[in-house]
């Protein structure tokens, strides 16, 4: 008997065809001596019973032959006959990758709860305070909270469940300020409600640095605007009064503070800055960015829906290298993150230019990572490294500042070995080791790849004449010299400092005049 | 009177493959002297271990029976979409009936048998007797003039005449 196919477990007879195809052909075959097949008829019901138990059957092992196939449980592709085998995906991430989806969390907010009484409510655990806001999502106490008398307090509060934006829980969308009922009825003068602050918390700074941006003056300068956005720009580093700075208000140009240690009602916004120190010295670093707006909110931490099968999926992938990474029309993977794949935004014609790629973070700018690219043994067109950068400026990144470079042409010339190989095959070994010899100094020999600046291996460059088809013998003169002189050892790039340096032969590389040749 | 042979072994309607499947069963055979009621298990709520087959006027007797022994939607939730009507005489078995609900219960009841097309016509009482509640059913088939009664008490469900 032959194993079913994968589309024979996976197809989903209706009833009816169960019925044709299985149960009415059996019972045919068996001779049964029934012959009363009007409806309400006892073995008709038993053969639509019989059917239906089929039919469920076939269902359970469709689904789980399409779950084996993490395809179809991550919902990367649609699963057979229009089945939903996602449900399997948490359980197929835990069993093969050891990976738990991440549950739905919940929103918090901190909610201000004003007594107008002389009578304090309190300490009331977590959970004995509810308040519903206009859209009829309501929010539970989140801490142990005492409700002083005649003033207001401020308490966290967390969304009443999960956050769940397919089922309408989707509570980050309840907006700071809204009119806010008091659900537990039994704290007589107390009012809530949900102001948002003046400026957003934290403040997001980009770059090194302990210094911290303090926003805001008791009393402040005036009422702060909404609706601004705000970059602050290290331009000097130092502390507080030495550290120069501009602040940039809604993307416009920057606007230099010079050495002030604060602004107040900055453009007439009625923002004020502060520069703090917070213990840092120097506690500014040239190049560091702080970003705030106005207003804030009093969300204090935003819900997040459960992890979806395809977002598990891929963070599954990212555990096996060979997943994680996308491939090219030749199967080759793409050495880039899933998040900085160039290969999205190149051409065909861009992309098979890049050859080789050296990615390492800067020296001098903490959060900057330097990308260098080059073709093999050959620089590339400037409008390439351009179009890479721009491709990598419109992802925004949050963290990382990537730039892109091109790296320096390095002509290492090889010289001083006298090789020895059979007549017949001189020419057959020449050719070879001029193209084993370019691919390697090139970057691309797959088997010892030479990257951006890297170390040029003299032994395995002596391997690959030794070894070519044809040569005997080879004596150890093998001399590189570039410009930093003539050497018979490795030769580590870049020889200018601080330089990315790619090697390459030089236009005309040939084995048969850069060698002695010895026929034997 | 839909004829006997036109409903066997069932009739899905238009080009429906089943209609192939029918097709080739056996059909059953026709008596010279008149209609043949066919043959079919004898199951009223469950099926009898050993299986008992029966033909002829008591399994029409068996088929009205189990009008009135499932419930309205019992077919459909096994798939069978075809029409049937039924009630489940045991629900009632307890319950307070004023007469309008006697009379309506025995018109549901006729209309239920008059369904299977081998009854012609038929009159439905019910009764309530030594804590049994009996439906007497009275009627001609396409094979002459025949009666039934069904009883549920507490415990059982049994055909009493089937004739």
């Amino acid at each position: 008997m032959a194993s079913p196919s994968f589309d024979d477990l996976t197809s989903l007879p209706s009833q009816d065809e169960v019925l044709a195809n299985e149960v009415l052909p059996e019972l045919q075959a068996r001779g049964v001596k029934v012959t009363d097949w009007i409806t309400g008829g006892v073995l008709r019901s038993m053969a639509y019973v019989v059917a239906k138990l089929r039919a469920t059957e076939r269902i359970a092992v469709a689904a789980m032959c399409a779950a084996g196939w993490e395809d179809f449980a991550f919902g990367f592709s649609a699963a057979p006959n229009g089945m939903d085998v996602t449900g399997w995906a948490p359980l197929i991430a835990k069993q093969r990758y050891n990976v738990d989806r991440i549950e739905a969390t919940y929103t918090k907010r901190n909610i201000t709860l004003t007594n107008s009484t002389i009578t304090a409510y309190g300490p009331l655990a977590a959970g004995a305070i509810m308040v519903a806001f206009p859209s009829g999502r309501r929010y539970i106490s989140n801490e142990t909270a005492t409700i002083i008398a005649s003033d207001a307090t401020v308490v966290e509060f967390r969304s009443e469940f999960p956050f769940d934006s397919a089922s309408g829980l989707a509570y980050n969308t309840d907006a700071s300020g809204s009119t806010l009922g008091l659900i537990t009825s039994s704290f007589p003068g107390v009012t809530a409600t949900n102001p948002a602050p003046d400026y957003t918390s934290p403040v997001v700074q980009i770059g090194s640095g302990l210094g911290t941006l303090t926003l805001g003056t008791l009393p402040p300068s005036g009422p702060v605007d909404p609706d601004h956005s705000v970059v602050v720009t290290i331009t000097g580093g130092g502390n507080r009064h030495t550290a120069t700075w501009t602040t940039s208000l809604d993307g416009n140009a920057p606007e230099d503070q010079g050495a002030a240690g604060e602004v107040l009602d900055l453009d007439s916004t009625g923002i004020d800055i502060y520069l703090d120190n917070n213990g840092g010295s120097p506690a500014f670093v040239a190049g560091t960015k702080y970003y705030f707006q106005t207003p804030g909110t009093d969300i204090t931490e935003a819900g997040r829906d459960a992890e979806t099968p395809q977002e598990l999926g891929t963070r599954c992938h990212g555990l096996w290298p060979s997943l994680a990474f996308p491939q090219d029309e030749q199967g080759n993977w793409i050495p880039t993150s899933p998040t900085m794949s160039a290969y999205e935004a190149l051409t065909r014609s861009i992309s098979s230019q890049i050859k080789v790629c050296l990615v390492e973070t800067s020296a001098t700018v903490n959060n900057q990572v330097d990308i260098t690219i080059s073709g093999d043994g050959s620089v590339v067109p400037t409008s390439v490294v351009a179009i890479v950068n721009a491709f990598y400026t419109s992802k925004s990144m949050m963290t990382d500042s990537v730039v892109v470079y091109s790296p320096d042409l390095r002509t290492v010339t090889l010289a001083g070995c006298t090789i020895s190989v059979k007549a017949a095959l001189m020419a057959t070994a020449q050719a070879s080791l001029t193209t084993s010899l370019s691919a390697y100094m090139s970057g691309v020999d797959a088997s010892n790849l030479l990257p951006i600046n890297g170390l040029i291996d003299r032994g395995y460059l002596n391997g690959l004449i030794r070894f070519t088809p044809g040569v005997t013998h080879i004596d150890d003169g093998l001399t590189l010299t570039t410009s930093a002189g003539t050497v018979v050892t490795d030769v580590q790039l870049p020889i200018t400092p601080g330089a990315k340096e790619l090697a390459t032969l030089g236009t005309g590389f040939d084995s048969r005049t850069a060698f002695s040749w010895v026929a034997v | 009177m839909a004829s006997l042979a036109a409903d066997l072994p069932f009739d899905l309607g238009g080009d429906d493959p089943l209609n192939t499947v029918r097709d080739n069963f056996p059909r059953p055979v026709v008596n010279a002297g008149g209609a043949d009621y066919g043959r079919d298990v004898a199951a009223l709520d469950d099926l009898p271990d050993p299986e008992v087959l029966v033909s002829g006027d008591l399994n029409v007797a068996y088929a009205i029976a189990r009008h009135w022994l499932q419930a309205s939607d019992g077919l459909v939730e096994i798939g069978d979409e075809t029409p049937y009507d039924s009630f489940d005489l045991r629900d009632y078995l307890g319950k307070r009936i004023v007469p309008g609900e006697l009379r309506a219960l025995e018109a549901l009841a006729a209309r239920c048998a008059r369904q299977d097309p081998r009854v012609d016509t038929i009159a439905v009482t019910l009764s309530f007797l030594n804590g049994a509640l009996s439906l007497t059913g009275r009627g001609v088939g396409s094979a002459g003039p025949f009666s039934l009664v069904l009883t549920v008490d507490g415990v059982t469900v049994q055909i009493l005449q089937g004739a």
